[in-house]
């Protein structure tokens, strides 16, 4: 087949050499074009000289063939693939005729299988079932026939032992002379190649005799394994076939050997040899594939090698356990075999005897007992029982040496004591345990004491263990904390009051309060201050009013009222000597007092009208409403019904109060009394008061830590106290003697 | 007559020395049988060469690379010592005593 010149090289590589003999070799290719290849450009009259089956190849490029690319060159399929559409149908690729029957085949191949009715088991390879590697041809039988038997008639060489001498011959060659295919010319001497025929090991003979010395069988005597074929049962011994027919057969081998240049007188298959690789012979049978060797590392080699070793031995054992069965079985036969002659000659003796007419003697002629079904070998629940044995004696020992370990463990100081205890009876030495025991449960208990105390010296409080402490409602701690303010208060007034006695009394709202005059600073006005304790922080306490006689001065008997400045003088003034009584539906309202008796609050309606909402202390506006309503006027209105002013309707005064009144409450907008917004922390958002008390958290906690650490202080100085004591009394015990209670004090500390 | 009683005396000394020979030969059986019994027990017990199995057993775990070590074994497991029938009779023997 023409091999095409290419002609077009799309992938002419940058540098430019043209490889035109490596692109012929290779299948054409489709590349992507780029920039950087140069492009050959056919013009039309260039088309006539390209090579048409460059052209047609690149046509067929689009038929998968399926065969590997080196074998698309294979000639039939080649001529195939290029008339591609097939339309000549006789292009074919020549196959060998299969279809014949074989006219002979019964002549050859004879037996009637039988179907095992168990599985079929096999245990011997191939080479064990055909016998020798070697196979007569024709020419070999007309030497054995008209050559070597022929002269030899009596003592003839059978086609089997033939082929037997043949492959040993080979075996032989093959391990003398491995490169005998370089000069066939050099091939060894008979004598030379004799000794390792005898070694040779052809038909597993050397194994067979091996295992008959082993079993101490007559050298010699034919015997079969499982393993064996039957056909070469009859053959004889390579040792005898090699004295007699070896040399005559080896002339006849040499010949054949020097004719086919030294290489193998076994017909073989054609395959390739070593590296060398040639896809173009047809004729071999087994090609390689081309395999990627699989990446070997150390581990795995030794890995390997490891457990092949293991195998070998594993087979070690079973070799040499079987070896031992066939010994077993081998012995066995003996016996029987000993039976036999033994009841032969008792049979002898017997008819002897009897001719002779001796009596008795005849302990010997019948056999005492039957042999007893009594083996002798140690079994395996003996064994086991023995093993058992063993190991739980081991335990027990272990399980004393534990015990002393475990004894040993607790006591470092009292060790050699316990170990005397430990040697001495069961009883005291449980005595001793239980003691222990004891002790250790008070040194456990002492020791958890200790540890209690230990752990509460650090409170630890992580950041993230503040939130889950259940916190105290803010509300609740305000109005704890007023509560004990009042009480403080309460208290205050009360000592007050039994220090005054009877003498004097106050007519103000809160009677033991001094009633003050009090002024707002002019800076601050209670619109821009949130909360009326900080207009009341602010309050500037002129004068002070006190009246010593007050129920004289109700009565009108008296009209003594004392006034003191801020600065605590008495003023003398009879502007002030007046005790006020305020109402403030009083015609002539006249306020001496400046307490705020009302507070206001300024409000913009409607129209943007200004109101300004008055706002009665501790008043509620609608008890107040009937103070200052006459309800029946209301209602005597209502009833006549008379055509009346708006400002002179009751009814309409009513309403109005009540709308002015509205806002009148003790309560603020948050709902929270005014009387508690002091204790509100001036207006502090919810934030900084958590902070506040986390910082209360702290207090706490450092708190409890020194209080622990007073604990564990007392604790210690309590215990050196104890030292103390107990030294003081060791001292003085020489000194004198001392009553048994006082002694054993310090022992029970 | 001399020479039958002659004849008989030989046999007679024949017969004791095969009965001696027999005897030999049931303790040499018998050590056999315990040497294999050790032996097999030794090999199914496992070593270290059984670790990726035993004869017995099989080699299924061959390839692969995890070992397991269950060398638990029964007595059908000894199949050399089963093999010789006058042992199975014998142990037979003795579990019927039992």
């Amino acid at each position: 087949m023409p091999i095409p010149s290419a002609q077009v090289d799309q992938g002419v590589s940058s540098n430019g050499s043209n490889s035109a003999a490596s692109a012929s070799l290779t299948r054409f290719r489709h590349r992507k074009i780029s920039v950087k290849q140069k492009l050959r450009i056919y013009k039309a009259c260039d088309l006539k000289d390209l090579d048409h089956d460059e052209l047609q190849q690149r046509e067929l490029l689009e038929i998968e063939t399926g065969v590997e690319k080196n074998e698309e060159r294979e000639e039939h399929l080649h001529k195939i693939l290029q008339n591609s559409q097939l339309k000549t149908k006789d292009l074919y690729i020549p196959t060998p005729d299969a279809s014949r029957v074989w006219k002979e085949f019964d002549r050859f191949y004879y037996g009637k299988f039988q179907e095992p009715k168990n599985y079929i088991q096999f245990s011997a390879q191939l080479e064990d079932c055909c016998g020798p590697c070697y196979n007569l041809d024709e020419r070999d039988e007309a030497f054995l026939n008209n050559v070597l038997n022929f002269e030899n008639e009596g003592d003839r060489l059978s086609e089997y032992e033939f082929e037997m001498l043949m492959t040993n011959f080979e075996s032989a060659i093959k391990e003398r002379q491995p490169f005998l295919t370089m000069d066939p010319e050099s091939i060894l001497p008979y004598e030379d190649l004799k000794p390792t025929m005898l070694k040779n090991d052809i038909g597993d003979v050397g194994i067979k005799t091996e295992l008959a010395a082993e079993l101490q069988m007559e050298a010699g005597q034919p015997f079969l394994t499982k393993f064996d074929s039957r056909t070469g049962s009859n053959s004889r011994y390579m040792g005898i076939l090699i004295e007699k027919y070896g040399l005559p057969v080896y002339e006849y081998w040499r010949q054949r050997k020097i004719e086919v240049v030294g290489g193998s007188v076994i017909p073989s298959l054609r395959a390739e040899r070593g590296k060398d690789k040639d896809d173009n012979d047809p004729y071999f049978c087994f090609r390689r594939r081309e395999v990627r060797q699989t990446r070997k590392t150390r581990r795995v080699d030794s890995q390997n090698s490891q457990k092949l070793r293991l195998l070998y031995q594993q087979l070690q054992y079973t070799k040499e356990l079987a070896l031992l069965v066939a010994k077993r079985e081998k012995m066995s036969m003996d016996t029987l075999l000993k039976d036999k002659e033994i009841f032969q000659l008792r049979c002898h003796t017997k008819s002897l005897k009897r001719e002779l007419g001796i009596k008795g003697e005849d302990e010997d002629l019948i056999s005492q007992k039957r042999r007893k079904l009594v083996s002798n070998v140690i079994t395996n629940k003996k064994y086991l029982v023995a093993q058992t044995e063993a190991t739980s004696l081991k335990k027990l020992k272990t399980k004393g040496k534990d015990r002393k370990l475990a004894v040993k463990q607790p006591s470092g100081s009292d060790l050699k004591r316990q170990q005397l205890h430990f040697q001495k009876s069961d009883q005291q030495r449980q005595m001793q345990q239980q003691h222990l025991l004891q002790q250790q449960q008070v040194n456990g208990s002492q020791s958890q004491q200790d540890s209690s105390v230990v752990s509460h010296v650090y409170v630890k409080l992580p950041s993230s263990k503040i939130p889950d402490i259940v916190l105290e409602d803010v509300e609740k701690l305000l109005s704890m904390k007023e509560r004990n303010t009042k009480r403080f208060v309460e208290d205050k007034m009360r000592r007050r009051r039994e220090e005054d006695g009877n003498l004097f009394f106050n007519l103000t709202d809160d009677p033991y309060n001094p009633v003050f005059e009090v002024h707002i600073p002019p800076n601050i006005k209670p619109t821009n201050a949130p909360f009326s304790s900080i207009v009341s922080s602010k309050f500037e306490i002129n004068r002070s009013y006190y009246t010593p006689n007050l129920q004289d001065y109700i009565a009108g008997a008296s009209n003594f009222v004392s006034a003191y400045n801020k600065d605590g003088e008495v003023i003398e003034n009879i502007k002030y000597k007046r005790l006020e009584f305020y109402n403030p539906f009083e015609d002539k309202r006249e306020s001496h007092t400046r307490e705020l008796p009302l507070r206001f609050r300024r409000r913009i309606g409607r129209c943007g009208i200004e109101y300004l909402d008055r706002k009665d202390i501790n008043r509620n506006p609608n008890d107040m409403i009937e103070q200052f309503m006459d309800f029946s006027i209301i209602n005597e209105q209502e009833e006549n019904s008379d055509v009346i002013n708006v400002y002179d309707s009751k009814l309409d005064e009513l309403s109005r109060l009540h709308e002015r009144w509205k806002y009148d409450s003790d309560y603020n907008s948050y709902g929270i009394k005014f009387s508690n917004e002091p204790s509100r922390l001036n207006q502090i958002s919810n934030e900084t008061q958590v902070i506040r008390f986390g910082t209360m958290l702290g207090t706490k906690s450092y708190e409890q830590l020194r209080d622990a650490t007073l604990k564990y202080r007392q604790n210690i100085m309590a215990q050196r106290k104890k030292l103390i004591n107990a030294q003081r009394q060791l001292q003085q015990q020489p000194q004198q003697p001392q009553s048994p209670q006082q002694q054993q004090q310090p022992q029970q500390q | 007559m001399d020479k039958q009683r002659k004849e008989y005396e030989e046999l007679k000394q024949r017969l004791k020395q095969a009965l001696q020979d027999k005897k030999k030969q049931e303790q040499e059986w018998d050590q056999i049988q315990q040497d294999i019994f050790d032996k097999e027990t030794e090999y199914l017990s496992g070593n270290a060469s059984s670790k990726y199995g035993t004869i017995v057993k099989g080699f299924d775990g061959f390839s692969k690379h995890t070992s397991q070590d269950n060398h638990h074994f029964q007595d059908q497991d000894r199949i050399f010592s089963l093999s010789s029938a006058l042992f199975v009779k014998q142990q037979q023997g003795i579990e019927d005593e039992d």
